[in-house]
């Protein structure tokens, strides 16, 4: 379990790295957004480009980034075989067909870029948790979410809940480590069995970890109150995020980017070379 | 029942930037009826080393041989194996987890395939040979008892598989000295019936006062095994590593730098009193 490094932070340094933590998230974002819009292959193409480059500059392994497709590529093969199987396009673009399913060309086109836009949809966001520390997310978000508690939504404690949680898992995983070790000394066996004795078998692991993180959770709670802990009223942060030029050049680059996905889509000046365009 | 280690070397979380080398060529054997200390600093690599005693941790680079059989090969008899070398962690009371203490004490029991009479036989040993009374405690829960008590029961729910060898991660941590001296003494009562043992500590006074041999680690590597009036007499090498010197020998060092002819290297009580009153006595 020791493996499973904590979120899938890359501890490298690189300019992605230290970008502010609010910029990564507009930008996500704006990528996100911007993704809906595109129609195109040559679309597509500039995001995957724009996406390669930022992988380049981030210094994270690509395969690292890719890694993260796993996760989808069931729903990513499934998707792509419906829109295939069920799209009708112009008759004469017929490639096969057998009762309700009928392969055309259009389906084709359209489930290849269904494929691509999910592909690219789930890298921009691991590029950000590969990049940004969970702690520097929270912060990021809470900085982001702040205009909210004018309406009285408490940003300041959601946020102080989730980066304990995000504190904590690294601690739970270390003492279900140290747990299971224990039991597995005492012979207990985790891998045989069908599920339900499986489960059972979790019973020994599971009982200490909760009496465990009641333990945990109580000195906390104490620990916070004797440091005179309050809530978000009059409290400094040791870490003030801050926006420096890059911060401010690589929106800039979002937002051209953003420009000319529009200008691909809706091309409003009439170009006649986008209009040409795949 | 012996434990053989050869060039033993493991690596956390291998090509990945996280890398990093817990242990480094490591050999050393622990002998039938070894009380047998390993110290260092926190990160030295003393728990990855135990815990590869009992394949809880498996063997990357190196050999390891308990009791004649080799357990570096991937398939191994585990069940055999830990029930052999009963390990003890850290904080041992975490692990409980029964409605009833008797209940704790006979998992490990039942998990080696024990049966309901020779189970329950075991148990009551065991909760008897850590200094509990059993028809008292049986029945309580594991939460309600007080720290030391705990840790006793979990100690009984190791003892319960009747293992060769004990292994022990700092027993006395946490503990207050009374707590300490206790579970100490019960160790030595079980050797007895369980004749090595293996003993993690950051304590000097204790490995000097049980052990008859010291194993040093520092930063993944074992500096040497020593006998406690070998390493203890040895002041430059015990600075350089900033370990301490257990009192008894820094009391016998200051007598010895003051002109008494008292050996720098005693580490026991016992031959501490002995020579100061022989000492004493020639002055007199």
């Amino acid at each position: 379990m020791r493996d499973v490094s904590f979120g899938q932070y890359y501890p490298v340094s690189s300019p992605i790295h230290r970008l502010d933590p609010r910029t990564k998230l507009l930008s996500v974002i704006i990528y996100m957004v911007a993704l809906f819009f595109v129609s195109r292959f040559t679309g597509f193409g500039i995001m995957a480009l724009f996406l390669f480059i930022a992988v380049i500059v981030s210094r994270v392994p690509i395969g690292k980034v890719l890694r993260s497709v796993r996760a989808v590529l069931f729903l990513l093969i499934f998707t792509m075989l419906i829109t295939f199987l069920f799209t009708k396009g112009e008759p004469d673009k017929l490639i096969w067909e057998f009762g309700i399913l009928h392969l055309y060309w259009d389906g084709l086109f359209m489930s290849l870029k269904l494929c691509i836009r999910l592909i690219l949809l789930v890298l921009g966001p691991a590029l950000l948790t590969l990049t940004t520390t969970p702690i520097e997310l929270t912060d990021g978000l809470e900085s982001l979410l702040k205009p909210l508690s004018l309406i009285k939504i408490p940003v300041h404690e959601l946020a102080i809940i989730m980066s304990i949680a995000l504190r904590l898992i690294p601690t739970l995983m270390e003492e279900t480590d140290k747990i299971i070790n224990a039991q597995k000394a005492r012979c207990a066996d985790f891998d045989s069995g069908n599920i339900f004795k499986r489960a059972k078998a979790m019973l020994p692991v599971l009982i200490p970890l909760f009496v465990s993180s009641f333990r945990r959770a109580d000195d906390l709670a104490d620990a916070m109150d004797s440091r005179c802990y309050k809530g978000a009223k009059g409290r400094t942060r040791m870490r003030v995020l801050k926006f420096r030029f890059r911060d401010f050049l690589f929106l800039f680059i979002m937002a051209a980017l953003f420009t000319v996905i529009l200008f691909l889509r809706y091309n409003w000046l009439n170009w006649q070379f986008i209009a040409v365009l795949w | 029942m012996s434990i053989e280690i050869q060039e033993l070397r493991y690596v956390y979380s291998p090509k990945t930037p996280f890398e990093k080398i817990a242990l480094d060529d490591v050999t050393l054997t622990v002998e039938d009826g070894d009380f047998f200390g390993i110290i260092g600093h926190t990160g030295s690599g003393k728990s990855t080393l135990i815990s590869h005693f009992n394949a809880l941790t498996r063997v990357q680079h190196g050999r390891i041989t308990v009791d004649g059989t080799d357990i570096t090969p991937k398939k191994i008899d585990f069940k055999s194996l830990r029930s052999r070398v009963g390990m003890v962690f850290q904080y041992p009371e975490y692990q409980l987890f029964a409605e009833t203490v008797a209940k704790d004490v006979e998992f490990g029991c039942r998990n080696i395939g024990i049966k309901d009479d020779e189970c329950a036989e075991r148990v009551k040993e065991a909760i008897e040979l850590v200094g509990l009374d059993y028809e008292e405690i049986k029945d309580r829960s594991p939460f309600e008892l007080s720290g030391g008590q705990k840790r006793r029961v979990a100690l009984a729910g190791v003892l319960a598989m009747r293992p060769k060898i004990l292994v022990l991660d700092e027993p006395t941590a946490g503990l207050d000295p009374r707590g300490k001296r206790e579970i100490l003494d019960l160790i030595l009562k079980i050797r007895s019936s369980c004749p090595t043992t293996v003993m993690i500590s950051h304590n000097m006074d204790e490995v000097a006062q049980y052990c008859n041999k010291i194993a040093v680690m520092s930063g993944g590597r074992l500096y040497g095994v020593f006998t406690p009036s070998e390493l203890f007499s040895q002041k430059e090498l015990l600075n350089s590593l900033s370990l301490g010197v257990p009192k008894v020998t820094s009391i016998a060092g200051a007598l010895a730098d003051r002109g008494f002819d008292i050996d720098r290297g005693i580490v026991k009580a016992s031959e501490l009193v002995e020579a100061i009153s022989r000492a004493f006595g020639k002055e007199a």
